[in-house]
């Protein structure tokens, strides 16, 4: 036997306030909010997206900037980590590539960046391209590519 | 742009292929690859190995030493969670992790002592050059509490500087130095 979708007075079941709703409701309204800020996942992810959903750029340097002004600009909204681009070691905080990272590159119009986890390739004509590192350490090009993005012109980094 | 060129002739860095043969000869089955810097004079170069299911990355750059990690979760452009001066304790290093099967962690926060013991200092060094007393330091370290401008004179002696970071409901933000003047108001301006 089914129980009635409402109490006897009329009330829908699923309104009715039970003790362990009221004592969320007292849980959620008098203790304090402990913000949570997004894990590095989640920075990431975001950063990845709007990278993806911005206007192509035109030249390399364009790129560049542009991958670096988005991951900039969602390190300072999610994160409290001041920035510290020369700091060697680790302070949480994510990093566009520094020229000091460039490593050397297959393709004549490419430049090919190099983090711990990441390689970053940018195209003359403004296309990027982000690789994990692979897990077991391989040749670089076999890394699970994260984000392709074509240049102004349409043409992508094998298209060069 | 200036594109940079693969060339023939540049060697891997000498200190990784080193590190590499040092971790080989203690560890036959581990795998490496190793990924120059485009600029050998300055750049960091980058090492991986893997033994079994546990992977090490090493960073090293002639300014900088090695920087080690082996986590999983290493963000986008996140430096290393280790530095090391030398090939000997990178490899030392890199041997523990190894054997014991641990993982590096994130710089953790430190206290006094070990920022000024990191940056090189002794307490009668430091207090030679901040011309104070050897056991002015001493107590210093050992407080609870102290002055913000006594902590950015002990930490400004080594070349160190110290931001504040007020964290309140509506958002971060740095603060501005005590007793720094506003922004200037500019003439014309809106």
């Amino acid at each position: 036997m089914t129980r009635p979708a409402t109490t006897a007075g009329g009330i829908p079941r699923h309104r009715l306030l039970t003790d362990y709703s009221i004592w969320a409701i007292i849980q959620s309204s008098w203790m304090p909010q402990v913000p949570t800020s997004p894990s590095k996942k989640e920075r990431f992810a975001k950063f990845v997206r709007r990278l993806q959903a911005a206007a192509a750029a035109r030249t390399f340097d364009e790129a560049r900037l542009q991958l670096a002004d988005i991951l900039n600009a969602v390190e300072d909204e999610l994160t409290d980590i001041p920035p510290h681009p020369e700091a060697w070691q680790s302070d949480g905080r994510m990093y566009p590539p520094h020229d000091d990272f460039e490593k050397l590159s297959p393709h004549p119009a490419w430049r090919r960046f190099r983090s711990l986890a990441h390689t970053t390739l940018i195209g003359a004509n403004g296309s990027i391209r982000i690789l994990e590192v692979p897990r077991p350490p391989k040749d670089w090009t076999t890394g699970p590519v994260v984000l392709d993005k074509p240049g102004a012109d349409g043409r992508w980094l094998h298209d060069l | 742009m200036n594109i940079r060129q693969p060339h023939p002739k540049r060697s891997a860095s000498s200190p990784l292929k080193r590190l590499t043969a040092r971790i080989r000869e203690r560890f036959p089955a581990v795998v490496t690859t190793l990924d120059e810097a485009a600029n050998p004079a300055r750049g960091v170069s980058h090492l991986d190995l893997l033994l079994g299911d546990q992977q090490v990355s090493v960073a090293w750059s002639p300014e900088r030493g090695f920087g080690i990690s082996s986590r999983s979760d290493i963000a986008y452009g996140e430096g290393p969670d280790e530095s090391h001066g030398s090939i000997e304790a990178a490899a030392r290093r890199i041997e523990r992790l190894f054997l014991s099967h641990t993982y590096t962690a994130p710089p953790a926060p430190a206290d006094l002592a070990a920022v000024r013991q990191r940056l090189g200092f002794s307490q009668v060094a430091l207090a030679k050059r901040m011309k104070i007393q050897q056991a002015s330091i001493s107590k210093l370290e050992r407080r609870s509490d102290a002055r913000i401008s006594t902590l950015t004179d002990y930490l400004g002696a080594m070349g160190a500087d110290i931001q504040l970071i007020v964290h309140t409901k509506f958002g971060t933000f740095p603060l501005r130095p005590l007793g720094a003047s506003k922004t200037p108001k500019v003439k014309g301006g809106r």
